[in-house]
C-alpha cells in the first residue's frame, strides 16, 4: 500500500458505508429501471397470474374427480358409490331394470337391490363371483360451511363428470323415514347425477348424492348413508324393496284389534310397487300365501324369492278375509330418481284432513306420526270433518289406535298406543 | 444442449473462429461474434434461447472485469496530466452523437421522448470490443491511452444521459398524469443520484478491500481468486442495491490503481486470466444478435447509425484538436469509437419495459444498429490503431492488457 494516513482512508471507508445504507434505505419503492412496468402491463400480468390459477384450481379439480372415480360406478342411467366390496350405494333402479353396473373392472349384474319408498337410495349386490375393485376410501368429517366439494359421477361409457361446490353446513332431514344429515350447498341439485360421490378437497368422501323424499336429489353425509346402508340390509327391508311393503309381526296385544291370530301386519305400503298394485293397503295382516302360514317375513320373503309365479296371498282386511294376487313383474314406481326439482307445487285441497303440529312429547310424536300427514283412515274408517275434535281427544286419550296415513310416495300403517 | 455442453462449444468455436479470422487481418473480436451467430439460436441453432439466458451471467462478470481493468486508467497521478482532456473529448465525442442522432431521428418524425432516448443510447461506445482491439494489437501509444480512458468514461456519461433523459420523461408523464410533483420528482431523480453516489461508494468499498489485500497475496492463483470474488461480488450486490453494475466495477478498478503500489501486478495477472470469460462474453453476444434486424433497419436506422457516426468522428476530432492531442490522435481517435454494445443493449430493454408507450421502435433500432456496428466496429478500431502506428501485434506484451493502459 502506498503511504496513506490510514485513518484517513478509514473515514472514506465509513462515510461509503454510511452512503450506502442510507442510500438504500431512501430509496423509493419500486423505483430501478427494470421494475418499473406500466399500469397497462402490471394489469395484463396481473391477469395472466389470476388466469393461471384459476386454471391450476379446475385442473386440481379434475384430477381431484379422476382420483375419486375409483370409487363411483355407473348404475343404470345414475350413478354408484361403491361401499364395500358387495356393496354399492346408488340411485334407485327400477326392480325390472336389468342394466349392468359400469365399474372399473367391467359390467357387473346385479343380484340384489334394496331401496327406498319415492325412489330413495338403492343398494345393490353384485352377482357372486364377480369382483368389485372396492378401493378402500376414507371417510370425511360432515363438510363445515364453505369448504369446497366436488360431486363425482360415472356415466355408462365410463366416462367422469364432476361439479365443485361450495357446501354451506349440515341439517337434518328424513329420508325414507331414517333421520339423516343433509349437506346444503351452493350445487344446482338438478345438475347432480343421483347415486354421485361427493367428496372432499383430500379426496375423501363426506357423502352420496341420493334421491330421498321429495323426489329431488340431496346431498346425505357419509354416516347417514351408512345408516341407510344398515336398514336396507335388513329382511324387513329387503322385503320392502322388492315388493313396496313393510310389515310387523302380529302381537298378542294386536291379534285381537286386527281380528287375526297369527300373521304380519301390513303398515306401509309404496305406491307403484307390486304390493300396492295387488291393492294391500296399510292394516292389512299376511295370513296365508300359497297356504302356507306366515309367521314370519322371512317365509314371505322366501315365497316371493322368484318372479313367477304370483303369489296367493290371504288377508284379514278389517276383521274379514279377503284374497289377493301379489305379482312380482309389477311396474316400478313413476317417480324415477332424475325428477327435476319443482319450484311450485299446486295442491287441490285435501280431501283428508292434515296433520298441522304435533305436541312434542306427546303420544302421536311417540308413535312416529308427523305433520304434513294426510289421514286417510282412523281404525278403518274415513275420519269425516265433525269428528276431527273427537278424533285429537282420542289420540291424546288411553285407547290404542290404528291410523292410515299418507305420505309422499307411500301409505302407512301408525299405532298409537 | 445444456449449459456446460453449451460452454464448452462455445469456448471452443471461439477459439477456431479466432484462428480463422487471424487470416482474413480481422480482429478476434469480431471472429468471437461472428462465431457466435454461427451456433447461436440465428444460426445453426446449437445454443438455445434457454442456454444463453442461463449464460447471462458470464456477461455481466465479464463486463464488470472489463470495466474494473479499464478503472487502472484514472490513476491520479496520471489523470492530472491526461484526465482532462480524456474528459474534455468524451464529452464532446457522446455528446455530439447524441444531439446528432436526437436531431435527425425528431426529422425522422419520432415522437420527441424516443428521440431524446435514442440520443442517450447513441452516446455509448463498447467498451469490451473496442479493448480487446487494443489488447489484440498490443497497441501501445497516446491514441490507445486516450481511446481506452475515453471508453470508461464513456459508458459512466451514457449511463448519467440517460438517467437524466429517462428521468426527464417519467417526470413529464406522471405530471401529465396528475400525480404528486415531489413523490414523482423523487421517484425520477433519486435512482440517478443513488445510481451515480452509490456505485462510486461501493466501488470504493470494494476497491479498498481488495487493495488492502492484496499486499498479503502473492501467488499467482490467490491473485486470481481475490480478483475474480472481488468483482463478482462487487457486480451481485450493486445488481442487489439496484446500483450500477459497471459504475460501481470502474470504482473498484480506480480505487485500486490509487491505492495500491502493486495494482500493475494485479492488473496483469487478471489479463492472464480473464481471456476465457472474454471468449464467452463476445460468442454469448454474438449469440445473441438477431441478424434478421438487419433487414429490417429501414431508414430510420440507417439515419441513426449515420448520425452517431458522424457525432463521434466529428466531435473526437473536434475536441481532440481544441486540447491539443498529437494529430494521429486527431485524425483516427473517431474510428476507433464506433463499436456498439453492451449498455446500449441493456438500456434499449430497460426502455422497452419502462416506457412501453414508445419503447418498441426504441428497441428495434438500437438493436438492429447494435448488429451493425458490433460488425464494423471493431475492424474501425483496428483500423484506427494499425494506422496510427501503435499496433505491435507480435509483441509479448509485458503485462497483459494492463500494460496498454499503464504505459
Amino acid at each position: 500500500m502506498k503511504e496513506h494516513d490510514k485513518w484517513y482512508l478509514a473515514t472514506l471507508a465509513v462515510i461509503a458505508v454510511v452512503i450506502l445504507v442510507a442510500g438504500s434505505a431512501l430509496r423509493p419503492p419500486k423505483m430501478s429501471v427494470d421494475t418499473v412496468v406500466s399500469e397497462s402491463e402490471r394489469f395484463r400480468l396481473q391477469m395472466l397470474a389470476q388466469k393461471r390459477s384459476l386454471q391450476n384450481a379446475a385442473q386440481y379439480f379434475s384430477d381431484l374427480a379422476d382420483r375419486a372415480a375409483v370409487h363411483v360406478v355407473a348404475v343404470g342411467s345414475g350413478s354408484g358409490v361403491v361401499w364395500s366390496s358387495d356393496l354399492i350405494v346408488a340411485a334407485r333402479v327400477p326392480e325390472e331394470d336389468n342394466t349392468p353396473i359400469r365399474s372399473q373392472a367391467g359390467l357387473l349384474q346385479v343380484k340384489e337391490r334394496w331401496s327406498a319408498p319415492n325412489g330413495g337410495a338403492a343398494v345393490l349386490i353384485p352377482a357372486a363371483g364377480q369382483s368389485m375393485p372396492a378401493v378402500p376410501f376414507r371417510e370425511g368429517e360432515p363438510p363445515v360451511p364453505g369448504a369446497w366439494i366436488v360431486t363425482v359421477s360415472r356415466r355408462l361409457d365410463g366416462s367422469v363428470a364432476f361439479l365443485q361446490g361450495a357446501a354451506g353446513g349440515v341439517v337434518d332431514s328424513h329420508c325414507g323415514g331414517v333421520s339423516v344429515q343433509r349437506v346444503v350447498s351452493n350445487l344446482p341439485m338438478d345438475a347432480v347425477p343421483a347415486g354421485s360421490g361427493v367428496f372432499d378437497l383430500e379426496g375423501r368422501l363426506t357423502g352420496v348424492a341420493l334421491a330421498c323424499e321429495g323426489g329431488g336429489v340431496t346431498l346425505l353425509t357419509a354416516s347417514s348413508v351408512q345408516k341407510l346402508v344398515d336398514r336396507a340390509t335388513s329382511l324387513d327391508n329387503r322385503l320392502a324393496s322388492r315388493l313396496g311393503l313393510r310389515t310387523v309381526r302380529l302381537t298378542a296385544g294386536l291379534a285381537g284389534q286386527f281380528g287375526a291370530d297369527e300373521g304380519l301386519l301390513v303398515h306401509e305400503v309404496w305406491d307403484g310397487y307390486p304390493a300396492a298394485a295387488a291393492g294391500l293397503r296399510p292394516g292389512d295382516v299376511l295370513v296365508e300365501a300359497n297356504g302356507q302360514l306366515l309367521a314370519t317375513p322371512a317365509i314371505l320373503e322366501e315365497l316371493t324369492a322368484a318372479a313367477d309365479p304370483p303369489t296367493d296371498l290371504r288377508v284379514i282386511r278389517q276383521r274379514l278375509p279377503v284374497r289377493l294376487k301379489l305379482k312380482r313383474t309389477a311396474p316400478g314406481p313413476q317417480a324415477g330418481p332424475h325428477q327435476p326439482a319443482r319450484l311450485m307445487r299446486l295442491h287441490a285441497p285435501p280431501d283428508y284432513p292434515l296433520v298441522a303440529r304435533i305436541p312434542p312429547g306427546s303420544r302421536a310424536e311417540a308413535a312416529g306420526l308427523k305433520a304434513g300427514d294426510e289421514v286417510l283412515e282412523v281404525n278403518g274408517r274415513r275420519p269425516q270433518a265433525r269428528e276431527l275434535a273427537r278424533i285429537e281427544e282420542q289420540i291424546e286419550g288411553r285407547d290404542p289406535m290404528f291410523l292410515v296415513v299418507r305420505r309422499p310416495g307411500y301409505s302407512a300403517g301408525v299405532f298409537v298406543r | 444442449m445444456n449449459e456446460l455442453a453449451s460452454l464448452g462449444v462455445i469456448l471452443l468455436f471461439a477459439l477456431f473462429a479466432g484462428h480463422l479470422v487471424k487470416f482474413a487481418r480481422i480482429p478476434e473480436v469480431t471472429g468471437y461474434i461472428l462465431a457466435g451467430i454461427v451456433v447461436g439460436p440465428f444460426g445453426l441453432g446449437w445454443l438455445t434461447h434457454e442456454n444463453l439466458a442461463s449464460l447471462s451471467v458470464f456477461s455481466d462478470v465479464t463486463l464488470g472485469l472489463i470495466l474494473f481493468s479499464l478503472g487502472a486508467i484514472f490513476d491520479w497521478q496520471r489523470y492530472r496530466v491526461i484526465g482532462k482532456n480524456i474528459v474534455q473529448v468524451t464529452l464532446a465525442e457522446s455528446l455530439l452523437a447524441g444531439m446528432l442522432v436526437c436531431t435527425a431521428m425528431l426529422a425522422a418524425g419520432l415522437r420527441w421522448e424516443a428521440a431524446l432516448l435514442l440520443g442517450a443510447v447513441a452516446m455509448e461506445t463498447a467498451a469490451a470490443s473496442t479493448l480487446m482491439v487494443l489488447r489484440e494489437c498490443n497497441a501501445e501509444g497516446p491514441l490507445s491511452e486516450t481511446l481506452s480512458g475515453i471508453i470508461g468514461l464513456n459508458n459512466v456519461f451514457c449511463l448519467v444521459g440517460f438517467s437524466i433523459v429517462a428521468a426527464g420523461i417519467d417526470l413529464k408523464l406522471q405530471l401529465s398524469a396528475g400525480n404528486g410533483w415531489w413523490d414523482t420528482s423523487y421517484r425520477a431523480l433519486y435512482p440517478l443520484a443513488w445510481q451515480l453516489i452509490g456505485s462510486v461508494a461501493l466501488g470504493f468499498l470494494v476497491g479498498v478491500l481488495l487493495a488492502t489485500w492484496s499486499s498479503k497475496v502473492t501467488e499467482h492463483g490467490e491473485v486470481g481468486i481475490l480478483l475474480i470474488g472481488c468483482v463478482l461480488l462487487c457486480v451481485g450486490v450493486a445488481r442487489v442495491l439496484e446500483l450500477s453494475p459497471l459504475i460501481a466495477s470502474l470504482a473498484v478498478g480506480t480505487t485500486l490503481t490509487n491505492l495500491s503500489a502493486n495494482s500493475r501486478r494485479l492488473f496483469g495477472e487478471l489479463a492472464r486470466s480473464d481471456p476465457p470469460f472474454y471468449a464467452i462474453f463476445f460468442v454469448i453476444a454474438g449469440a445473441d444478435l438477431n441478424l434478421t434486424l438487419v433487414g429490417s433497419i429501414g431508414t430510420v436506422g440507417i439515419v441513426y447509425l449515420a448520425a452517431r457516426a458522424a457525432g463521434k468522428v466529428f466531435g473526437a476530432q473536434i475536441s481532440s484538436r481544441s486540447v491539443g492531442l498529437p494529430a494521429t490522435v486527431q485524425r483516427w481517435l473517431g474510428m476507433g469509437l464506433l463499436s456498439h454494445a453492451g449498455l446500449a443493449v441493456g438500456l434499449a430493454m430497460s426502455i422497452s419495459r419502462r416506457f412501453p408507450e414508445f419503447g418498441p421502435p426504441v428497441t428495434a433500432i438500437v438493436l438492429a444498429a447494435v448488429v451493425v456496428c458490433e460488425m464494423i466496429g471493431p475492424l474501425g478500431a483496428r483500423v484506427a490503431v494499425t494506422r496510427s502506428g501503435e499496433a505491435h501485434p507480435d509483441a509479448v506484451p509485458p503485462g497483459g492488457g494492463a500494460a496498454l493502459v499503464e504505459a
